[in-house]
Parts: C-alpha cells; sequence; structure tokens
C-alpha cells in the first residue's frame, strides 16, 4: 500500500474497514494540514486541537458513510480545517482567552490599572522611599540603578554612557539591588500598594 | 569575550507537524468507532 495508493483508493479501502488505510492517509497529509492550522492559529497547542477536530470530523464521516467527494480528499480535509479554524476564532472573539507566559502576566490585562486615591497616595509614598533609599546607594551602583530602572536604558547603553563593561555594570545593578534590599530590612521599610 | 544579551527570537515556524500523540490518539479512535444503523438511524459507540 503507501504511496502508490491514490487517496480516492485509501479512502475506499478504509470505508470498507481497511484501518491502515487511515494511517497512511494521515501520515501523507499531517504536515500540510497542521501547517495550514498553524500558520492561521500561530499557537501549536490549538493547532493540535483543530488538527485532532478535524480527523475526528474526517473520520466520522467516512464511517458514516456520508463522505461523497471522491478524488478530493485533501481539499475536504483543508475545508473542514478551515471552518474549524474559524469557529475557533469565533469562539474566542466571543470570549477573549489571555494565558501567561513568562514574558506576559495575565493579570496586567485584566487587573484594575487606575488607582483610587488611598492607593494613589501609599504609591507616591512607596515611590518617595524607593526614592530616598536610592540616594543612600555608593554613586557608582546608584547611576548604574538610575539609568536602568527610571531612564530604561540597556545595559549596553548604560556601559557606553559611564565607560565600564557590561559586566561591570550588571555588577553594579546586582550590588544595587542587593543594598537595597538590606537598607529595606535594616530599616524595617514596607514597600508594598 | 562578548557577550549576547539579546534574547534569542523565540518564535520559529519549524513546528509544522502534529504531536504524535494525536495521531495516536486518532487512530485509535478510529479503531474503537463503530457506527451501527438501524431503521434509518445512526448510532454511534466509541469501545474502549
Amino acid at each position: 500500500m503507501g504511496n502508490l495508493q491514490q487517496d480516492s483508493e485509501l479512502v475506499k479501502e478504509y470505508i470498507k474497514g481497511n484501518e491502515y488505510a487511515l494511517e497512511v492517509l494521515i501520515d501523507r497529509h499531517n504536515q500540510r494540514v497542521f501547517s495550514f492550522i498553524f500558520s492561521k492559529v500561530m499557537d501549536k497547542d490549538v493547532a493540535d486541537d483543530i488538527f485532532q477536530d478535524t480527523f475526528i470530523k474526517v473520520i466520522n464521516t467516512l464511517k458514516k458513510g456520508k463522505y461523497n467527494e471522491e478524488g478530493k480528499f485533501l481539499p475536504w480535509v483543508m475545508r473542514i480545517a478551515h471552518n474549524l479554524v474559524i469557529d475557533h476564532f469565533r469562539r474566542n472573539k466571543r470570549m477573549p482567552k489571555f494565558e501567561g507566559s513568562d514574558d506576559f502576566n495575565i493579570f496586567s490585562v485584566i487587573g484594575d490599572s487606575s488607582l483610587n486615591v488611598e492607593n494613589q497616595i501609599i504609591k507616591d509614598q512607596v515611590d518617595t522611599d524607593v526614592r530616598k533609599l536610592i540616594d543612600e546607594l555608593p554613586d557608582d551602583q546608584r547611576e548604574v540603578l538610575i539609568m536602568r530602572i527610571y531612564k530604561n536604558m540597556s545595559f549596553k547603553e548604560i556601559s557606553e554612557t559611564t565607560g565600564v563593561s557590561i559586566n561591570t555594570a550588571l555588577g553594579r545593578m546586582r550590588y544595587a539591588l542587593i543594598n537595597l534590599r538590606k537598607l529595606i530590612e535594616k530599616n524595617n521599610i514596607v514597600l508594598v500598594n | 569575550m562578548a557577550k549576547i544579551y539579546s534574547k534569542e527570537e523565540s518564535f520559529q515556524m519549524e513546528c509544522v507537524a502534529p504531536k504524535k500523540e494525536t495521531i495516536s490518539l486518532l487512530l485509535s479512535y478510529s479503531k474503537a468507532l463503530r457506527i451501527v444503523e438501524h431503521k434509518n438511524i445512526q448510532f454511534k459507540s466509541v469501545l474502549n
């Protein structure tokens, strides 16, 4: 069997009860169908789910004897996949789904970013306390920390501006944070809002 | 020694195939699925 047989022949074989024919069909077309789905949803797990649903429909239709598109197996499968991709986007439009990852936190999306008056006062107080603590740091550490945190500069930019190596800048940042923690512990400061 | 601090491009188009488990599940589902017709009504059963 295998590659020599046409899809239509394999479909007939499968309908007759030859399970191996389905294995050949899936093996032959899985990459193309999966790539199509993945190119639309851009998520491997979702693509896997839709791929699975696609072939569940294919299997159900074939076993029920309702398949009548002889010779056009792959376009038929692709059409099912396409419809399921559309269903997926419709469903997600109604119910947007946000997933967490290393770089992305769900709470940054659903959280209420606007602060009430009390929280705003607390935040201002915390900001002021942090600035006071930063002023206690040695000059070289304070300089790197302000550039990194407040000016959002990269370590490459910091190293170029300060004339030290990137590793030195990283080291100063590390010590700045260690010393800040020590200052916070020493002064029993609670920095929360 | 130079170090690269930028993140590597994490997104790659290399994943073009479904998981082996997915294909295995489909083949098992197919083997387990039975369609029985009785008086123009189709009954679907999945035998484990």
